[in-house]
């Protein structure tokens, strides 16, 4: 029965995926925001994510001279590839769309369907140390609604310190873009587990730390009065150099009518000891009142075979937690990126259920980030 | 080349380009003879619009030999005796980069390493004191401070690698 309901679960899970590329700690970049406006990555990508995307992803990108004395960022790497002109001002904006096909076996049964995974409009302005941030799309929880998952504002200093406050995801460990990692869906680091809170921040060169109170989940404080709680999270990231970084991670969970206190702690670490090759691992415990602690491991080890091709295999194992059992997983993927912001992704998960025979699922994506 | 990054984070421009050599002056106080030279035309960042941007943009490689080479010369160093020269200590020396020539002022370590010397020094450098523009682009740039950081073996009679 366990194994049955695991397999309903890996079906759900598999309905969006976010963007984020810890992956370019191989092209020394540690941080999120180098190609994201969120600090926490994923999401609207900056000028500067759009410009790598171009130059350094895609396969038909350009490799041209640079004009120095014209900063405005090329056509290829604007909104809509640069339809617009420069008609939006200020405004930064992005369009994310994911058809995508999926199918998964388990013991004889087999579901295939298609979904699109993600409709959303994301803007962003920037000015003087300050940032507006807000999503609008279509959501899958699990029947298609629309809102915004993501609406915040943010300042930082030129010192460093920053604060930001709205609905937005915690930062915790290391934010892969797939976000069935079990670091992620297993440690409450899902698709719509944002938080309405407050969070300060010190960004320095060589670490970065951000910590956050909430009054609760964001979809408890709009829909479920009784899954209301406090919650608070603390992210450590310390640059070891320009490709090996160390993150640190709590998360605490306040009980709510429904759910008892619940938290997690953990440890990342992320090498690059190639231009073309990053390895992540992050391991966590977790724990709740009601059914004990678990360990959570994850590993993901991203290669640039060519240019515009990376191929990514992840591990990944969460132990025994109350009713769920042992899982275990194997996830290979494939990216390959012809145009910049046209991602082409097939990825295969072996899930390993204790006691029970293994789930296949593969999921074929286009993901268009206009 | 350590470039810390005005976003967080830095990241390493490398050549393995250098050579020169030098000789200790008769005296601990004087300064070394000779001086190191440091090909910039071959800086890499490891993706190719940052090693545009670097050798193009802001050190301009292209505008000349004064441009395309950094040289490091009149080195003087301190708590590390000429006749054993190896420990820990500091050291002063003139930097022309950019066509521009300033004093410079550093850490550095000798150790012994088969018939020669290995030596480790590290020294910083602010981008504007040699009129180098301050590298930005679409919103990410290079803090106003680097740090240069320089590892080769030093053979008696030879040229250093």
């Amino acid at each position: 029965m366990r194994s049955v309901v695991a397999f309903a679960a890996v079906l759900v899970l598999f309905a969006s995926l976010a963007g984020a590329e810890p992956a370019f700690l191989s092209k020394q970049y540690t941080r999120c925001t180098s190609c994201h406006i969120s600090p926490a990555g994923g999401g609207l990508l900056s000028s500067y994510g759009r410009s790598l995307s171009s130059r350094e992803l895609s396969t038909t990108g350009n490799r041209g001279t640079v004009d120095p004395d014209n900063p405005a960022p090329e056509p290829e790497a604007q909104f809509l590839w640069g339809a617009l002109g420069d008609k939006l001002g200020p405004l930064q904006l992005g369009a994310e769309l994911r058809p995508s096909r999926v199918r998964s076996s388990f013991a004889g049964f087999t579901d295939s369907r298609n979904i699109l995974m993600n409709a959303d409009i994301i803007a962003a302005v920037q000015k003087n140390g300050w940032t507006f941030y807000g999503e609008a799309g279509r959501e899958l929880k699990p029947e298609p609604t629309f809102g915004s998952y993501e609406h915040w504002a943010a300042y930082e200093s030129t010192s460093g310190l920053g604060f930001r406050a709205g609905r937005f995801f915690p930062a915790y460990g290391v934010h892969l873009a797939d976000h069935t990692s079990y670091n992620r869906v297993g440690l409450g680091f899902d698709k719509y587990d944002q938080v309405y809170g407050f969070e300060v921040s010190r960004n320095t060169s060589r670490s970065l730390v951000q910590v956050m109170v909430s009054p609760g989940l964001a979809e408890s404080i709009i829909d479920d009065e009784r899954a209301r709680s406090f919650n608070a999270s603390g992210r450590w990231q310390l640059d070891l150099g320009p490709a090996m970084t160390v993150v640190g991670s709590g998360l605490f969970r306040a009980e709510s009518d429904i759910a008892p206190k619940e938290g997690s702690a953990g440890l990342a670490f992320g090498f690059a000891p190639t231009s073309k090759l990053t390895i992540w691992s992050q391991g966590d415990v977790r724990g709740d009142d009601l059914n004990g602690a678990s360990f959570v491991f994850v590993n993901e080890t991203a290669f640039e075979a060519v240019r515009g091709l990376w191929l990514k295999v992840s591990p990944q194992i969460r132990t025994e937690s109350g009713p769920q059992p042992q899982i275990v997983r194997l996830a290979l993927s494939a990216t390959l990126l012809p145009r910049t912001h046209v991602n082409v992704n097939t990825t295969y998960y072996r899930d390993k259920p204790s006691g029970s025979t293994p789930i296949h699922t593969v999921l074929l994506q286009l993901h268009l980030y206009l | 080349m350590q470039c810390p990054l005005t976003i967080g984070g830095s990241f390493e421009a490398r050549t393995k380009l250098l050579s020169g050599s030098v000789m200790p002056g008769p005296t601990p106080a004087d300064p070394w003879a000779g001086q190191f030279i440091v090909d910039l035309t071959a800086l890499d960042t490891g993706i190719s619009l940052r090693n545009q941007h670097l050798r193009d943009n802001y050190l301009e490689v292209g505008k000349g030999p004064d441009f395309a080479r950094a040289v490091l010369s009149d080195v003087r160093l301190s708590g590390i005796a000429g006749a054993e020269p190896v420990g820990k200590g500091t050291f002063t020396a003139r930097l022309r980069l950019h066509g521009a020539e300033r004093a410079v002022t550093g850490q550095a370590e000798l150790r012994r390493s088969g018939s020669g010397i290995r030596v480790r020094a590290s020294f910083p450098v602010v981008l504007e004191e040699f009129g180098i523009a301050k590298p930005r682009y679409l919103g990410v740039g290079v803090k106003e401070q680097v740090t240069v950081q320089v590892t080769f073996e030093a053979s008696s009679g030879e040229n250093a690698r």
